[in-house]
């Protein structure tokens, strides 16, 4: 499970140290990098044709005529206009039956348990996944689908002259026709959004009543403890004070409330609240992360185990190995009942230990000030794999000087620095046993908000990846056939979501043995294989032929990383499915990044639809 | 394009059509009866489905959301099952449990007849994945998720014993043999949904598969499985083990699991359930009563005809049925001719051997090194004298020799097959299990286990003086086992064993008394000591350079595994070597599949 993103608007549109990665200069100058570029290189492109078709010197006046023109086309453009073709392109997407699209995606839902696993473990990331990819994968299906047909077929059938005999301008035509079909796909989310949310909040809301039951002595009095009625392929046990309010435990990523209501000894009555923490909207503020060697000594990142996955670092328990992050913003008014952490830790074993008990563990609140020299007293928790353990520091806690001693402290006083700052650290107790953890596995969950809320801004993503789709269809039909301008669509979309599918295919042609690369060559050399039937086990004969294709494939792979990596969208960043379902807020950031994305693809694509629009004869 | 022409090319379409679906309806009828009613057979397609039991119905049940999927992937079923096992081995990796799960899900349902999915994924959910969560209360859902999905398996691939017989293994040796056993096996006691589940399958309810404290036992469970998997290869026919062509290039190999395997570890539940509940303080006549199960269980493996890859069904029990009868044909033959054998041994060993061989026979058997002892037994081998010599060699009249030659024929075909049975009980153990079922099961080996765990619990408190006490009482009882059943004295129990007695020696150290001179033991004692210096000569012959491959075979051979002697007229050498298994790998058990 990794849900994070650290960058913030800012970090990501300009240069900085925050950007992993080579390219460290920032969104903003990257475009403007690619923007010249492709303007210099379309222009070369059309004068040549230009050239070809008028000679040299004509040519050129007719591209700069058309770059002229579509200045003297901007000035020009109206609003009006391009609402006058949305709504037609609405009209004609009414037409061709768009609510097909939608009854499929409600015939799906409705046997959506078929396919479903309902004894998943976490059933809310199950449903929610579920929902959010199929609306994304039909609402983008529908989006190239209307945007790559309608152009064509109007050129085709020749209803194109009776738009443009009008005074509409080509930059209209392409900008209403993405706004037209746009405003369907979105009429279409909003749908699915509502519907979806429905069906999420149905399927997984269940109930228990309590089954056994019996009396004991727990730690504050008489209490009740039993197991709950095994509903929705689970069961719970609880524990509940006389009269009181208790809880059960965290099963399938839930609990419940449970209320002794009354009733004699013998026959108490309970009464069991709907599942709690199922459908949830954390807003974790993470810190930035560091690791201290077994000596003690601060280190980038911790010890590696020799996992395959490497996303977390190890620190090695019963020394001086420790994992500190450094949260800012921490202020006595957001946190007046202390610090809500929220840890999610891996753990490893190079002995069995006490096979029934989990690996101990410390956390460690400390005054980033070193001169201050103060820290809390040691927090011992049992450390939990694959869940979220909740830990709240208290405001009044132990402090402990750096000369030993200790006194009663207070969090904001005594271990939150002027910058606002607060150190947590993590250390594991036992030796011989590690503790992994990455950046985002320690955070102080700073407020929760509306799972609903936090559901839209789900489905915000795959807005913005219909408004891409759509573009990008649009953008093709102005100057491709149907079926050919949907191939292209379709081949912009795969790209887009594979680019790090294909950026690995390039690393595997020059570096076969990096931890990322892909075996089996590039296209070339895969399709030798798949006629030879030769997997990618097998390595190819150092024939002349195969060290040509070898070079061919290098070559075709720069091109498509190239394309992929700087002239498509990165569909797959766009899905926030994963924060839903697994219950954290879509960060404000991410959403700001992903609106200008969009934007800068918006008016990219009606560019170029406008010019190859503009150099149809059609159009003229 | 006029109008008629557009009509026309219409109409042409149509015909096609038309056409088209004579052929189409020949091939792909669907069928309408019975299996026997020939009339509604359906199409070619259906009579073949029918006759090679390849249609769904005949698999097991059939899943429609499954078959939705299949026919939503528009004839892309091998591409998406890829994708998903990209997916699936993408998700294990980055640990993302939940998705891994739910994308398994998926391909059962893309691929619910293809054996491999069940029994990998569910290897890799009960194995791989379970160890992966630190809580052992994880692991064991884990487990359980392996045999959950391979149960599901078997709903769509009814009758395949491969499926059946796995979750028979996961269920005794995954929850039975992983290091947090007694903790699983806690928790499988108490798990009532789960055992809810798995009633709907075998009888978890009913007394077989009930332990000592009336609650539901993992290996008793698991004997369950593999006995509706054995009423599957026994009722349907189904093969546990065949010969498959993989590809043109290919020779023919067999796939599937060994009969022998497949049957043993059924019979073998029920003494590692005994073992169990041993392990578990269950010292009294509620093990000896599991051990007396757990025998009937394993001698009725010996009647079980196990298919061979030599053609022929072998049965452990005949063992004693065939070693009967070649004495009796052996003695039979020398009663032909009384005198032959004696006569035939002095002369080759005049003729036949060398004169080092002979000189090491006259050396005494105490006085000879470890190369003599290798020579000499080379020359006995060289002195043994066969059926065939008394036929062959013995100066008798014609008619004798002719009823010695059929005899001896007989008594070959007899030893080929004892030694194919013989090979088949080493490879279980059988003789062995067998006897410790028998040993077990009696109330003085309960006694003495039971005294040797409340003295090492005694010691363990330090009340030496009640530890010393137990464990005497103890060594008496083991005597008297040892002496009734020396062959244990060799096994894992007296290993055990030894620990307790090294903690007895300690004892006196720390009474400061002396160890007692006539310690019952001391048989097992100088038995252990003699192994572990037939261990260390062992490796000391394995590292040197001038072993020749019959000499490491020889010495192989005579460290036999199994406790019970070789067979009469068996050699290792002997008649089975020329005469018997070709190659002797198909008929082995290979170790089960992944780790424990």
């Amino acid at each position: 499970m990794i849900v994070e993103d650290f960058l913030s608007f800012t970090d990501w549109l300009l240069p900085g140290p925050a950007h992993t990665g080579n390219i460290k200069i920032g969104a903003f100058f990257l475009f403007w990098i690619l923007a010249f570029a492709v303007f210099i290189i379309g222009s070369i492109v059309c004068y040549l044709y230009a050239a070809v078709r008028h000679g040299f010197t004509e040519g050129f006046y007719v591209v700069a005529r058309t770059v002229g023109g579509f200045w003297v086309d901007m000035r020009h453009m109206s609003v009006r206009r391009i609402w006058a073709v949305a709504r037609l392109a609405i009209q004609e997407s009414i037409r061709r039956k768009v609510v097909i699209v939608f009854v499929i995606f409600m015939i799906i839902l409705l046997f959506a348990s078929w396919f479903l696993d309902v004894e998943s473990e976490n059933p809310a990331k199950l449903y929610l996944s579920f929902v959010l990819t199929t609306a994304n994968f039909f609402v983008l299906g529908l989006a190239i689908l209307l945007a790559t047909f309608s152009l064509p077929s109007d050129i085709k059938n020749r209803t194109i002259y009776s738009v443009v005999t009008k005074p509409v301008r080509a930059i209209e035509l392409v900008l209403g026709r993405i706004l037209g079909f746009g405003a369907v796909g979105t009429v279409l989310i909003v749908v699915m959004c509502v519907v979806g949310y429905f069906f999420v909040t149905r399927g997984v809301h269940h109930d228990h009543i309590v089954e056994t039951f019996s009396l004991v002595d727990g730690n504050d009095g008489t209490a009740w403890t039993g197991v709950t009625s095994y509903d929705s392929h689970h069961s719970h046990q609880f524990e509940v004070p006389v009269n009181g309010v208790g809880r059960t435990d965290v099963v399938h990523g839930h609990w419940h409330e449970v209320r002794h209501t009354g009733g004699s000894e013998d026959a108490p009555t309970f009464e069991v609240s709907a599942p709690q923490d199922m459908l949830q909207s954390r807003v974790p503020e993470y810190g930035s992360l560091r690791f201290l060697t077994r000596s003690g000594v601060a280190i980038r990142g911790g010890i590696s185990i020799g996992d395959e996955f490497d996303y977390r670092s190890y620190i090695s328990g019963g020394t001086l190995s420790s994992a500190i992050w450094t949260f800012s913003n921490v202020t006595r008014e957001k946190y007046q009942d202390g610090l809500p952490l929220e840890l999610g830790l891996q753990v490893f074993r190079t002995n069995k230990g006490e096979q029934d008990k989990g690996v101990l563990g410390t956390i460690t609140i400390q005054n980033p000030d070193e001169d201050k020299g103060q820290e809390s007293a040691p927090i011992y928790f049992e450390a939990r794999e694959f869940e979220i353990d909740q830990l709240r520091v208290p405001v009044e806690l132990d402090i402990v000087r750096s000369d030993g001693s200790s006194h009663r402290g207070n969090l904001f006083e005594d271990l939150v620095n002027d910058r606002n700052e607060v150190k947590i650290k993590l250390q594991c107790s036992e030796r011989n046993q590690y503790y992994g953890v990455s950046r985002a596995d320690l955070y102080i969950r700073a407020d929760n908000t509306s799972f609903g809320f936090n559901f839209i801004k789900g489905h915000l993503g795959i807005w913005f990846q219909m408004v891409l789709a759509t573009c990008f269809g649009v953008m093709f039909s102005t100057f491709l056939n149907t079926a050919v301008s949907m191939l292209a669509a379709f081949g912009s979309l795969l790209m887009g979501f594979f680019s790090s599918n294909i950026h690995s295919v390039l690393i595997g042609q020059f570096d076969p043995i990096a931890t990322d690369a892909t075996f089996g060559g590039g296209p070339i050399e895969a399709f030798v294989r798949v006629v030879t039937q030769k997997n990618v086990a097998l390595s190819v004969d150092l024939t002349l032929s195969s060290q040509i294709i070898d070079k061919l494939d290098k070559v075709l792979m720069i091109v498509l990383t190239g394309v992929a990596k700087f002239l498509l969208p990165d569909y797959r960043s766009f899905n926030t499915s994963d924060y839903v379902a697994y219950g954290y807020s879509i960060d404000p950031n991410l959403i700001a990044r992903h609106a200008t994305i969009t934007l800068v693809y918006l008016l990219g694509a009606s560019i170029v639809g406008y010019f190859f629009l503009k150099t149809r004869e059609i159009a003229a | 394009m006029n109008q008629s022409a557009a009509t026309r090319r219409k109409v042409i379409y149509i015909g096609a059509i038309a056409l088209l679906l004579f052929p189409l309806f020949l091939l792909g009828q669907p069928a309408t009866g019975t299996r026997d009613d020939q009339k509604s057979a359906g199409g070619q397609l259906s009579r073949l489905r029918t006759e090679y039991n390849l249609s769904q119905a005949d698999l097991g049940d059939i899943d429609p959301a499954g078959e939705s999927i299949k026919l939503a992937t528009l004839g892309l079923r091998g591409v998406a099952a890829n994708l998903l096992w990209g997916k699936a081995t993408e998700y294990k990796k980055t640990k993302s449990w939940d998705s891994l799960s739910a994308t398994l899900n998926q391909i059962t349902k893309l691929q619910p007849n293809y054996i491999t999915v069940w029994e990998y994924q569910g290897h890799n959910l009960s194995y791989n994945i379970s160890v992966e969560f630190d809580n052992y209360r994880h692991r064991y859902q884990w487990v359980k998720k392996g045999i959950d999905f391979l149960v599901k398996g078997t709903r769509y691939n009814r009758d395949n014993p491969r499926l059946l017989w796995s979750i028979g293994w996961f269920m005794g040796q995954k929850f039975g043999r992983a290091d947090e056993r007694l903790l699983y096996r806690k928790l499988f006691r108490e798990d009532t949904e789960f055992h809810e589940k798995q009633n709907k399958y075998v009888e978890i309810e009913s007394n077989q598969a009930r332990g000592p404290d009336k609650l539901p036992d993992t290996w008793l469970v698991g004997r369950l499985w593999y006995g509706v998997g054995q009423e599957v290869v026994a009722t349907k026919g189904v093969q546990i083990k065949s010969l498959v062509k993989l590809s043109e290039k290919t020779e023919e190999v067999y796939q599937g699991r060994s009969p022998l395997v497949f049957h043993s570890t059924a019979h073998r539940s029920k003494i590692n359930h005994a073992e169990a509940i041993q392990e578990e303080g269950y010292l009294d006549e509620k093990s000896e009563y599991a051990w007396r199960e757990a025998g009937k269980d394993w001698r009725a493996l010996g009647d079980i005809p196990i298919p061979s890859s030599w053609g022929v069904d072998l049965r452990l029990n005949d063992f004693a049925r065939l070693e009967q009868d070649i004495n009796q044909m052996r003695d039979d033959i020398g009663a032909l001719a009384p005198e032959a054998r004696d006569r035939i041994r002095q002369d080759k060993l005049e003729n036949e051997l060398t004169p080092e061989e002979r000189d090491v026979l006259a050396i005494a058997d105490a006085e000879r090194d470890a190369a003599q002892m290798q020579l000499a037994s080379l020359a006995e081998d060289k002195l043994r004298v066969t059926p065939y010599d008394l036929a062959f060699r013995s100066e008798v009249s014609e008619d004798i020799k002719n009823q010695a030659r059929a005899m001896a024929d007989e008594i070959q075909s007899k030893s080929v097959h004892i030694g194919r049975v013989f090979q088949y009980r080493t490879t279980v153990n059988f003789g062995y299990w067998a006897m410790r079922c028998r040993a077990e099961q009696t109330p003085t080996a309960t006694s003495a286990r039971r005294l040797v765990f409340e003295a090492d619990a005694a010691n363990d408190e330090s009340d030496l003086i009640t530890a010393k006490e137990k464990y005497e009482g103890a060594w008496k009882n083991w005597a008297q086992i040892f002496e009734k059943y020396p062959d244990l004295m060799h096994d894992e129990t007296a290993e055990i064993l030894m620990e307790s007695i090294r903690r007895y020696a300690r004892l006196h150290e720390q009474l400061d008394v002396e160890f007692p001179r006539d310690f019952p033991l001391q048989a097992l004692m100088d038995m252990q000591r003699r192994i572990t210096e037939m261990d260390r000569l062992a490796d000391e012959f394995a590292s040197r350079q001038d072993i020749t491959p019959e000499m490491m075979q020889r010495g192989m051979s005579i460290a036999g595994p199994e406790g019970a002697p070789p067979p009469p007229g068996f050699t290792p050498q002997g008649a089975p070597q020329s005469l018997g298994p070709p190659g002797g790998g198909q008929g082995g058990a290979p170790g089960p599949p992944g780790p424990q």
